[in-house]
């Protein structure tokens, strides 16, 4: 099965170079290529995790090799509904760099066999981590489009009117697209975490919150929420929110990795509920 | 009999002479009438724009065909026919047809790749059309025009960009805002430049355009137009805080939107965006206000290193424009080809398929009392027969229609030696 997963790799390594070329050289057959490239690496990592679910009984977020490239996969697939609803050719070029840097970290990171976790309430440990991963995979589309906005809006405030000028869609758009990441990621982030308290309170027992992994998420939810109130309440536009998304994705990528090095509860074998 | 192009441009005759040769629309339909009474055309078609005049004709001869056209052209001059040949050109045969495909897709016009000259060549086509003087030749002319216009519209950029201070405008809004459905405009000065990025504008969906303007009454006026509030000179600030998109184009010696105005106004636009395009001369905007976060300012010189850059994109992209239409040139003569011999082919199986039939009668008179299965065997043994013989020198025919040019050529072999009308 491990072959499937490293042709995923390759191919969407291959999607990759192809998106960068595409920004460079403005062709429709590069971005198209590289589109099939993505869907079929995209395909291949799908069959990969939901072939080790079967065969372990789990949801495929059960390890660090597993949930990292589960939000990959996420990620993969956010590209190709938001290229679909706002037709922004070089969102692949910003967006599928994040997801490749996951499939590649997934690389470092443990596989213990699911099969050796006798995990509590399966169940809700998916759906936590389900939620929290499809909430933060919308934060890095958010994340991917406010890079993309802060380029546009440095080229027209240095009236750079050079190719990225054309390429790249309105600011308008782009912001747009933020606002759509973040607000509908900051409910399923929210979601996934209260899901997870209930879970731990049940599983690991009082105490539960002292976790460094619990208190750096709830710190990341407070960052998040402060985001979301501010652009649904409209208190914050343009360029400050496109800076402010990109901060928040950076430490929340930061969070992700530095908690998977902590010694934490959420370790695994010490972890999940693991007898 | 040939297809002729005769015709003058901007690029060719100087303006004095394309007013004098220049038709209005009421006075092409009696032109085309009265020329294609004479022997020398069999179908015209007249296009005529404020930078060109173009005539397009079967002629019953190549050389009388062009010889009537350029006399025509240097009577509506009124100047002798040597001197008007000094400013038209001719094309014949393909050469018209790419023309023509050039002519329609904006490669020939003033300012590159403009679309109105496809709706003026559709016009001219299809008057030519109503009037009878359009037969199969120049109608299915007419059909590749349209095709070859929406492949270079499809397939490359050429219009997209934007080549005038009122559309560069709109070009730079739509890139801050994205979509104009819900915006408000504001023009400061009520002159022609603002009026025209105003229509502009509008026309791309902004919801209001308010104006502000030394004489309130003028302001008054273009407001009412464009569903917007008119305002005083003194207000500035009360209507920049609602507006999105600002131009501004008075003939004031100091500027009228200073940086404490932009300031005073941020306050209550809670940081939304705001685009200053400045075309007047001298400025009319502080520069220190492009500095402010969320205002981007443009003045006329950025303008036209906009219109510079597409211009330039333009050209390549025309480039991109002329290999298609070469390629849909070739393409429509292969066709045309086909036209010559489809007849050809057609004519042919029906003699034959009347030899057969004969024949096979023959036959069955002298197998009297044959079966039905037998007659119905000897039938698609004739058949059969015919086709396999057919079936060469059609396939050969048809080849040689998409490959060679057969005017005159293997048509006439193959109609003498089968002996077809």
């Amino acid at each position: 099965m491990r072959i499937l997963y490293e042709l995923s790799v390759t191919v969407n390594f291959i999607a990759l170079i192809l998106f960068f070329v595409f920004a460079y050289k403005k062709n429709r057959s590069i971005f198209l290529a590289a589109s099939s490239l993505l869907a079929a690496g995209t395909l291949m990592l799908i069959f990969f995790l939901a072939i080790q679910g079967v065969q372990y009984r789990s949801q495929p977020v059960t390890t660090p090799f597993l949930s990292y490239n589960f939000l990959a996969m996420l990620i993969y697939l956010l590209y190709f509904l938001f290229e679909f609803r706002f037709k922004i050719p070089l969102l692949g070029t910003f967006l599928v760099p994040v997801g490749f840097f996951l499939n590649i970290v997934s690389l470092f990171s443990r596989n213990v066999q699911a099969a050796q976790l006798k995990v509590v309430s399966p169940f809700l440990l998916g759906i936590h981590t389900g939620f929290l991963m499809l909430g933060e995979a919308l934060f890095i589309l958010a994340f991917a489009s406010s890079a993309m906005y802060l380029i546009q809006e440095k080229n027209l405030k240095s009236k750079r009117f050079n190719q990225w000028y054309s390429r790249l869609p309105s600011l308008g758009r782009l912001e747009e697209m933020t606002a759509l990441g973040v607000s509908a990621g900051f409910p399923l982030l929210t979601t996934g975490l209260l899901i997870g308290f209930f879970w731990a309170a049940k599983v690991w027992g009082p105490g539960w919150y002292f976790d460094p992994k619990v208190i750096l998420s709830t710190a990341m939810w407070m960052i998040y929420a402060w985001l979301f109130y501010s652009k649904v309440a409209d208190r914050i536009r343009g360029r400050r929110f496109a800076v402010a998304v990109v901060w928040c994705v950076v430490l929340i990528l930061l969070s992700f990795l530095v908690t998977s090095f902590l010694p934490s509860i959420h370790t695994l074998k010490q972890s999940y509920g693991a007898k | 009999m040939g297809l002729v192009l005769v015709g003058l441009n901007h690029e060719t005759a100087p303006v004095q002479l394309r007013e004098q040769v220049g038709l209005n629309p009421e006075e092409v339909d009696g032109i085309l009438h009265e020329l294609i009474k004479e022997e020398v055309f069999r179908e015209l078609v007249i296009l005529s724009t404020c930078n060109r005049t173009e005539l397009l004709a079967m002629a019953a001869s190549d050389d009388a065909g062009e010889a009537r056209l350029v006399s025509f052209l240097a009577d509506r001059a009124g100047v002798p026919v040597l001197e008007i040949r000094e400013y038209v050109y001719e094309f014949w045969g393909l050469k018209a047809v790419e023309h023509i495909f050039r002519v329609a897709s904006g490669l020939e016009s003033m300012v590159l790749g403009e679309p109105q000259i496809t709706g003026q060549v559709k016009d001219a086509f299809d008057r030519a059309i109503s009037a009878g003087t359009a037969g199969n030749r120049l109608s299915s002319i007419y059909r590749h025009t349209i095709q070859a216009v929406k492949l270079v519209r499809t397939q490359t950029e050429i219009a997209r960009n934007a080549v005038s201070v009122s559309y560069v405008a709109v070009e730079l809004a739509r890139k801050v805002f994205g979509e104009l459905k819900g915006k408000r405009a504001l023009l400061v000065g009520a002159g022609e430049m603002c009026e025209l990025a105003a229509t502009h504008l509008k026309e791309r969906g902004v919801d209001a355009v308010d104006v502000i303007n030394r004489t309130f009454e003028k302001a008054k006026q273009l407001a009412e137009r464009f569903n917007g509030v008119p305002y005083p000179l003194d207000d500035m600030r009360t209507a920049l805080t609602s507006a999105d998109i600002v131009v501004s184009s008075t003939g004031s010696q100091e500027p009228v939107i200073g940086k404490t105005d932009i300031e005073a106004v941020l306050k209550k636009r809670r940081s939304a965006s705001l685009l200053l395009i400045d075309i007047a001369v001298p400025r009319d905007i502080e520069q220190g206000v492009g500095d402010f976060p969320g205002v981007f300012l443009f003045d006329i010189d950025d303008l036209q290193k906009v219109i510079e850059a597409n211009k330039e994109k333009r050209k390549k992209e025309a480039e991109k424009a002329a290999g298609l239409i070469s390629r849909r040139v070739r393409e429509y003569e292969k066709w045309r080809r086909m036209q010559d011999v489809n007849p050809v082919i057609v004519e042919l199986r029906r003699n034959v398929e009347v030899m057969r039939k004969e024949e096979l009668e023959k036959s069955l008179k002298h197998l009297h009392g044959c079966s039905e299965e037998v007659r119905k065997e000897l039938d698609r043994l004739s058949y059969s027969i015919m086709n396999k013989m057919l079936h060469q020198p059609i396939t050969e025919l048809k080849r040689a229609a998409r490959e060679e040019n057969l005017e005159g050529g293997l048509v006439s072999f193959f109609r003498s030696i089968f002996k077809l009308d």
